[in-house]
């Protein structure tokens, strides 16, 4: 039987607590606790192995923590938070051998909140061909079509794991834009990338993460008013080698 | 196309030895040939099955696309059910080529030869011996042993799999080995529990010394079946709920 459960606008949507994962004798996150309130889009930012896409698999629920929990409006990973998480990995995840209007319908299958009218019109506008098997589409191509399927949810929190690293610089307004516009408003959208400059004018908070653990979150327009540098200013100021 | 290739070549081997010669030097050459080429695409067919399975499960739940199924709005004994009934229907569906291309190899005029008459009265002289609701118990004791087998043997290689992923390294060679561990540790404890109950050689000499009646030989046979499928359908839940926690509890795709 399906759960039925009252969604709280105003509680926590994604809470960490004393959050820690190991994989062996590697600490990839080390005891981190934040929260994150709905309705924003949050940059989660941080050198090559500081733990960005572990932390967004653990609430995606494709990791289990080691130590602390995870939870996701109230809720460990798990059916409940599956519906309502739309989660976009660094790497091709579709099954390669369905077509683009295939995936459409898979995800209509198993998501109650995917609109496949909304995902058919961005296949429309960004040339991605929907009769074409996935395993002969372009690198840039998947990543434009996975984000497609991911934006067409009207999730309530959205992982996106570098959505724009693998696509060239005038796809990467169109796809910025498709997420300002298709993220409900109560909605909250984590941006992992190295990218700043180009994800910094959509961001309203960031997570700095280094070895694993949090070492800043705060507002964008805090780091404006208080420091007076933009986001990628910071983040050079703060990761300086 | 595997299935395609060896019903094609049994029909070649139907046609072959049904229309030509076959007392030839060249033509028992090419019978040779042919009968190779069956057995080649036979256990061809046979070996593709169990790695597309095996393949299907890795790629689907601790491959890539496992980043897929597993934030899927499911429970994962639901995503293992499917892959396990999945695999049952690809295992059956191949058995089911293989059994209609042995037939198909026969010739045409090998099958008009045969007097089917004389074989349905065999059949129904020994249907009245056995009796009808014994013969019916056991072909239907001996399917359910084929089943229970077949999901054993299929949970096994997922159990082993997700046993595998568990490690940091060598994912791989250690679900073969878990495999093996598995199998070896099923076989001691099947042993042990019934080498001091019963096994079919008891059955047989208890048989042959003083049960004079059809009847209870195949009532013992029954028994021995029935609580060897017991047994095994206990095993093959402890392993899709062993299964099920790890991909619950302790799921890691790196």
């Amino acid at each position: 039987m399906r759960r039925v459960r009252a969604m709280n606008s105003t509680a926590d949507l994604l809470k960490c607590e004393d959050l820690t994962k190991k994989f062996g004798k590697d600490t990839a996150l080390d005891n981190i606790s934040f929260s994150l309130d709905p309705g924003h889009i949050v940059g989660l930012l941080g050198p090559n192995g500081a733990g960005k896409t572990t932390l967004i698999k653990m609430a995606a629920g494709l990791l289990t923590p080691t130590s602390g929990a995870i939870l996701i409006d109230g809720d460990a990973p798990g059916v409940y938070s599956k519906g309502i998480v739309s989660y976009l990995p660094e790497r091709t995840y579709l099954n390669e051998s369905m077509t683009p209007d295939q995936t459409i319908k898979f995800f209509s299958d198993f998501y109650e909140d995917f609109d496949p009218e909304r995902a058919g019109e961005m296949m429309e506008s960004l040339n991605v061909n929907r009769t074409k098997p996935v395993k002969n589409l372009s690198k840039g191509t998947k990543e434009k079509l996975q984000l497609i399927l991911v934006m067409s949810r009207k999730a309530r929190l959205y992982l996106l794991d570098e959505p724009i690293g693998g696509v060239d610089p005038a796809a990467r307004d169109y796809i910025l834009n498709t997420i300002l516009q298709n993220y409900e408003e109560d909605a909250t959208v984590i941006i992992s990338t190295h990218l700043i400059a180009d994800v910094e004018q959509i961001l309203d908070e960031v997570l700095f993460l280094q070895d694993g653990k949090l070492i800043l979150q705060e507002s964008v327009d805090t780091i404006r008013e208080e420091r007076g540098l933009s986001v990628d200013e910071t983040f050079r100021e703060v990761f300086r080698c | 196309m595997m299935y395609l290739a060896f019903a094609a070549c049994c029909l070649l081997t139907n046609l072959f030895l049904g229309t030509l010669s076959t007392t030839g030097s060249a033509a028992e050459i090419i019978n040779g040939i042919l009968l190779l080429i069956d057995f080649a695409l036979f256990v061809a067919i046979i070996v593709l099955t169990v790695v597309v399975c095996i393949e299907r499960f890795y790629k689907n739940c601790y491959g890539p696309e496992g980043y897929l199924t597993f934030t899927l709005p499911v429970k994962p004994w639901q995503i293992l059910l499917s892959k396990t009934l999945s695999s049952a229907l690809l295992i059956i569906c191949t058995l089911a080529v293989i059994c209609g291309g042995v037939l198909l190899a026969v010739p045409f005029n090998t099958w008009n030869s045969i007097d089917m008459s004389d074989m349905v009265a065999a059949f129904e002289q020994g249907l009245q011996a056995v009796g009808a609701g014994n013969a019916a118990g056991l072909a239907l004791n001996i399917l359910g042993a084929v089943a229970r087998n077949l999901f054993v043997t299929i949970l096994a290689i997922y159990l082993a799999i997700s046993i595998g992923q568990l490690f940091h390294d060598h994912k791989v060679a250690l679900s073969f080995v878990f495999f093996f561990v598995i199998q070896s540790v099923i076989g001691l404890l099947t042993s042990l529990l019934f080498a001091g109950t019963m096994n079919m050689s008891d059955i047989l000499s208890t048989y042959q010394q003083s049960v004079d009646s059809l009847d209870s030989l195949i009532g013992m046979i029954n028994t021995f079946i029935g609580l060897q499928s017991l047994w095994m359908m206990a095993i093959a839940a402890a392993m899709f709920f062993g299964t099920d926690y790890i991909m619950r509890k302790h799921l890691n795709l790196e």
